[in-house]
């Protein structure tokens, strides 16, 4: 049956695939083998990559008529889409390789994860969908989640790397400073603006729709958290002992909040009730 | 002074919580048929003096970054914990599910946790630390305006909320097409209630529309699943799609063709000329195609007014087709006489003679009726209904009887007359062909030789000829030596009113199926565990419209139509057009919301977006590195 799942999809789904695993291991052999692999081949892979996946997305937003960031299966997609995307702006302006070996391998195995929930045909927009509003909730929500996927993973890696110093020149992380804490905090601030950003207009077109900006209703108040959670950790760099590790223990408690906003919602016994479960 | 530890407030916190629950419960137990106002008056009077009394550790809790992070943490589980109680449900629901446990989820009120009094007094005291720790900052610049915006702004949210819910209203109409309504149903967190509450104007619902997306049909596989014991769907194709679907190492399918509006087509195909298999097509009306041949050699028009006969003239013998006479009714007679039975057709005004008698046929009424007035018969119509014959028989010995037989009456069909020597029976023939008229047609390889009321006349046949009757026009279009009529599979038109795809399916053997949408039945693979159907997407709805009428003192003041994310607003409250029943397209629901509080609330959002992106892009001038003092 995985013939059938696998080649049931899209051309361009199959080679986004195919182009973000193969990524995923030059990243992993160019730290692993330095003198293997030219300096520029991870990028251009994963730039590739991205564009495939991006022509997917486009074509799919072609032939449904309505961009897909609806379902599970097509915002997965999308969150494949916008991890590359900030992972390849955020490997220009800071050259931190390293994380490439984690962003691509997030944009595969969302994209595996999706061809066992893939829609088995385009769904309509309902009418409630129908909004201005939709396109840039969704968006920035997970230009949002990406960024603070990279924050997840710097967290951790300030927990391997706690140490903040000055590197040597021809040090593998091809950085000058090593200050793991730093580069988290200043992604979250990102990730947050965006978060807030997300949650108001989300009142906006709860309002518009439902006419109520909040209804207490699973999701909302799991996104709730997820920025409660980031406010505390920013908070915190203000109190004495609290950054640093305990910083980044929250950092990672964010992010877990942010796959309980995404994916857990729906296990929820009280998701029922909830206009924002995934059908 | 020394800093408190998040630890410490965080108890802090927790024990005011419990204090105001206590509040909460003594009012729904004790005290529930006063306004709540009335127990949280007092209760915030109590706070207040006690805050004056201990205003300066009060000011600097609530000034205090860690408590404020303290706040937040027990506003964060609490917030985690009300998703994982389902809210507002009956007490009974809550006994069911978690028997003796669900008590304390009542004694903490987490049944509706988000209306608690102990969680809204959580976030009154984040205000009050918001607007505290902003009033107390002394730093004015232009950097921090970002941290002022943000602070506040949150604070002008949740006053605006605080006013919404006072102040506001939240109800909703149960509309059905051409009722009118002046009052709404209160709207209790979130579940209607009996309440109602007066608009001041009528609204009236004049229409309510539905519209679905175009249907679409897919040929859907299917896999039987051993968990959940059911068929799910894995693969979907368009009815267009031509793509071979691998199932295993030896079976494929596809779809081969597809019919939109799929009916049986009648298709000519033409043999060779030297076999005898003739075929001829007519048009009548220019509409309806008919095909004789060999299987049906005539066609009877609906309403009888005539029939065409086909045959092939094999050797050109033109008389053959001339002995032959338009056939009508029949009257039939079987004359018995000395044991000699005679046989004739007659019709009305026939004298014959018969072993000395005569008879004579002097009348013959179709629809014979005996008017008991005048004391006589005549015919009721023109049909053949009571086909009734009168005879005058005249004996050699010149004595005469007369008598009515009837054709279709059985006992008066036959009469014995001159007391027994003769016997007459009447049989009336419909004719073997029931059409007022009859055209013969006999086709050869050019010519047509055509038969009818006029005569016979040869024509030449290569175009297409026009009989022309009184009401129709019977079009020969074509004729052929040698066809055979196939049935095929074909389309009326490209919209899908009656869609069908052919399937075919190789493997160790092929075959070829044929789907009907409108009605689908499966065909099963490999064992049963695939199965294969072409159906209809399931319906979706695309939109659904309200037409409202805003009526006051009895004249229309304003007509609007509203959809989902099209709400409209009368006079501070707003309609929102809320769902609809699929079962009755006549209702439309309707809420109606005043949310006084709502310019707060959007002012408090401007102010916390344009807060944090000045705080983002103020790079880390703002945000501090070191520690608070």
């Amino acid at each position: 049956m995985i013939s059938i799942i696998f080649g049931r999809m899209p051309i361009l789904f199959k080679l986004s695939l195919i182009s973000y695993g193969i990524s995923f291991f030059v990243y992993l052999l160019y730290f692993l083998k330095r003198k293997l692999i030219p300096k520029f081949l991870p990028t251009i892979i994963f730039l590739i990559s991205f564009l495939l996946n991006f022509s997917l997305f486009i074509s799919t937003w072609i032939s449904y008529g309505h961009p897909p960031i609806r379902t599970l299966y097509e915002t997965l997609i999308f969150f494949s889409l916008t991890v590359a995307f900030l992972y390849i702006l955020m490997e220009f302006l800071t050259k931190l390789r390293f994380i490439g070996i984690f962003a691509s391998a997030f944009s595969f195995f969302a994209l595996f994860y999706s061809l066992f929930k893939a829609d088995i045909d385009k769904i309509n927009l309902p009418a409630a969908l129908q909004s201005f509003w939709f396109i840039p909730h969704v968006i920035i929500y997970f230009i949002a989640y990406s960024a603070l996927f990279i924050s997840f993973v710097t967290a951790i890696l300030y927990l391997i790397f706690p140490e903040v110093k000055e590197l040597p020149d021809n040090h593998w992380l091809e950085q000058k400073y090593l200050d793991f804490d730093k580069f988290t905090y200043k992604i979250i601030q990102f990730g947050f603006v965006c978060l807030t950003l997300g949650l108001l207009i989300g009142g906006v077109w709860a309002k518009e729709a439902w006419g109520d900006y909040w209804g207490w209703d699973p999701k909302e108040n799991w996104s709730l958290i997820t920025w409660l959670i980031y406010l505390i950790y920013l908070h915190l760099r203000f109190v004495k002992g609290w950054r640093g590790k305990k910083a980044a223990y929250f950092a990672i408690l964010g992010f877990l909040a942010v796959i309980m906003t995404y994916l857990g919602v729906n296990i929820l016994p009280t998701a029922e009730s909830s206009l924002h479960t995934y059908q | 002074m020394s800093k408190i530890g998040i630890g410490k407030s965080v108890l802090v916190i927790l024990v005011i919580g419990f204090f105001v629950n206590i509040f909460q419960l003594i009012h729904s137990k004790f005290l529930n048929n006063l306004p709540s106002l009335w127990i949280i008056a007092p209760l915030i009077l109590i706070s207040a003096i006690l805050s004056f009394l201990f205003l300066s550790k009060v000011l600097f809790y609530l000034k205090s970054v860690r408590f404020a992070i303290a706040l937040l943490l027990v506003i964060t589980v609490s917030v985690i914990i009300g998703t994982f109680i389902v809210q507002d449900q009956p007490a009974q629901f809550y006994r069911e599910k978690l028997g003796l446990f669900s008590s304390v989820i009542f004694f903490f009120s987490m049944d509706s946790l988000y209306k608690s009094w102990w969680f809204n007094s959580f976030l009154l005291i984040l205000s009050l630390s918001l607007t505290i720790c902003t009033v107390t900052r002394k730093k004015l610049s232009w950097r921090e305006l970002g941290f002022y915006m943000t602070h506040l702004g949150i604070v002008v949210i949740l006053i605006g909320a605080l006013i919404g819910d006072i102040f506001g209203l939240k109800g909703f109409i149960d509309f059905h097409i051409g009722e009118r309504k002046g009052e709404v149903n209160l709207l209790e967190k979130g579940f209607k209630t009996p309440k109602t509450k007066s608009l001041g104007f009528d609204v009236e619902l004049s229409n309510f529309s539905l519209e679905e997306y175009v249907p679409e049909y897919r040929l859907l596989l299917w896999k039987f699943s051993e968990k959940t014991n059911k068929f799910g769907a894995i693969l979907s194709l368009k009815p267009e799609d031509r793509r071979k679907v691998k199932i295993s190492d030896k079976t494929s399918f596809y779809i081969k063709d597809y019919y939109p509006d799929f009916y049986f087509a009648s298709k000519i195909v033409k043999g060779e000329e030297d076999k005898l298999n003739p075929l001829l097509r007519l048009l009548i009306n220019g509409k309806e195609e008919i095909i004789l041949g060999k299987n049906r050699k005539s066609y009877f028009s609906p309403d009888g007014e005539f029939a065409i006969h086909f045959n092939w003239d094999m050797d050109e013998n033109f008389e053959r087709g001339i002995s032959f006479k338009t056939q009508e009714w029949k009257n039939i007679v079987e004359i018995t006489v000395n044991g000699k039975t005679y046989k004739e057709e007659v019709k009305k005004g026939d004298v014959i003679e018969k072993e000395g008698y005569i008879l004579r046929f002097v009348d013959f009424l179709p629809h014979f009726i005996y008017d008991t007035e005048k004391k006589e018969a005549y015919s009721l119509s023109s049909e053949p209904k009571n086909p009734a014959l009168r005879v005058e028989i005249e004996s050699k010995k010149g004595e005469t009887q007369r008598v009515w037989i009837f054709g279709k009456v059985s006992g008066f069909e036959k009469v014995s007359l001159f007391g027994g020597s003769l016997e007459i029976k009447y049989s009336f023939e419909e004719g073997s062909l029931g059409a007022k008229k009859h055209i013969f047609l006999y086709g050869s390889s050019n010519t047509l030789k055509i038969f009818d009321e006029k005569g016979s006349r040869i024509e030449k046949f290569n175009t297409p000829y026009t009989l022309s009757l009184d009401s129709k026009s019977v079009t020969i279009e074509e004729i052929f030596k040698n066809a055979d009529v196939v049935q095929q599979y074909a389309t009326k038109s490209n919209n899908p009113l009656n869609p069908a795809i052919l399937l075919r399916i190789e493997g160790t053997g092929n075959s070829e199926h044929l789907l009907l949408a409108n009605n689908p039945e499966p065909i099963y693979l490999e064992d049963g565990r695939l199965a294969l159907t072409f159906e209809r997407k399931m319906e979706e709805i695309k939109d659904y419209k309200s037409r409202l009428k805003f009526i006051e003192n009895g004249s229309l003041v304003k007509e609007v139509e509203i959809e989902v994310n099209k709400p409209f607003k009368y006079k501070g409250f707003v309609f929102y057009q809320s769902n609809y029943d699929p079962k009755d397209l006549t209702y439309s629901g309707i809420e109606v919301v005043k949310d006084p509080g709502l310019g707060f609330v959007w002012f408090g959002f401007i102010m916390l977006s344009l807060g944090i992106i000045h705080s983002f892009f103020i790079k880390g001038r703002l945000i501090k590195l070191t520690t608070e003092e």
